[in-house]
């Protein structure tokens, strides 16, 4: 079982990437609506997936993804963002992010960029 | 602002209806208001402009729109924190779209969202601002830029 944390303030995006999910073998343990929330989830559940939204209270995502990367180093983490200009992007990924997913997405997109993150290790 | 800075605002309102739900919104004929003019619906996302250019830009629509949005992403919840969420990931999308297209003349702020009608909205004074007409399906909402150097 590959385990999947979900993070983003609004509720919606929350239960739509809830939804949506369709990949064999991915089982959702739990969702977060901030970066803090996101490392008490994380410490609970240690997900081997997370995706992961940028902007929101108390910690943000760029924030959350080093915080959770020091917990646990081989954490593949998707961003899911509205924030799709280059600089933000190459910040994430520098920061430990494996992927980038621009909002709005389709159910498609998530579960194309979910599988592609699954087999990153693999290539 | 010209003309190009307003297609990037308006095409990434559009976008949003077309990626979501696959049928564009049409943009109907835009008009230019006063900054006391008061053109709001029930829930509003605003993003702030700072640098060279300050104001702001906000994309306010009426309850049944942002009910049906929630339906077509597969959501049956409709409550009115649901309904702001909506109307602040179409705002999320804007500052995206703004902060990559427009480059570091304009500092855009996180957006927020407001739910209701205030009395009005604080508009550039200097210059007039742009109101577009936004129709997706049988709903009716409106960008507004107003924007000033």
């Amino acid at each position: 079982m590959i385990k999947l944390l979900i993070v983003d303030d609004s509720n919606i995006i929350r239960r739509k990437i809830e939804r949506s999910v369709s990949v064999a073998g991915l089982t959702i343990v739990g969702t977060a609506a901030n970066g803090v929330e996101a490392v008490k989830m994380f410490k609970q559940h240690t997900p081997d997936l997370v995706t992961m939204d940028l902007t929101m209270p108390e910690m943000d995502g760029l924030e959350a993804v080093t915080a959770l990367l020091a917990l646990k180093s081989d954490t593949r983490i998707l961003v899911v963002s509205a924030l799709a200009d280059k600089t933000t992007a190459i910040e994430a990924i520098r920061r430990g992010a494996r992927g980038f997913l621009c909002k709005p997405f389709t159910d498609k997109e998530l579960n194309d960029a979910l599988v592609e993150l699954l087999e990153f290790d693999v290539r | 602002m010209n003309e190009q800075h307003l297609k990037i605002f308006v095409d990434s309102a559009t976008h949003y209806f077309k990626h979501l739900s696959n049928e564009p919104a049409a943009v109907q004929v835009p008009y230019l208001i006063d900054h006391d003019e008061s053109l709001i619906y029930d829930y509003t996302g605003v993003i702030g402009i700072a640098g060279l250019y300050k104001g702001n830009v906000y994309f306010s629509a009426p309850e049944g729109m942002m009910r049906y949005l929630l339906t077509t992403q597969g959501e049956n919840k409709h409550t009115p924190e649901h309904c702001l969420d909506v109307v602040g990931e179409i705002a999320n999308t804007l500052a995206g779209n703004a902060r990559r297209e427009l480059g570091s003349e304009f500092l855009i702020s996180v957006p927020f969202k407001i739910a209701g009608k205030p009395d009005m909205m604080l508009l550039a004074k200097k210059s007039r601002s742009y109101a577009i007409p936004i129709q997706w399906r049988f709903y009716m909402a409106v960008l507004v830029v107003s924007v000033e150097e």
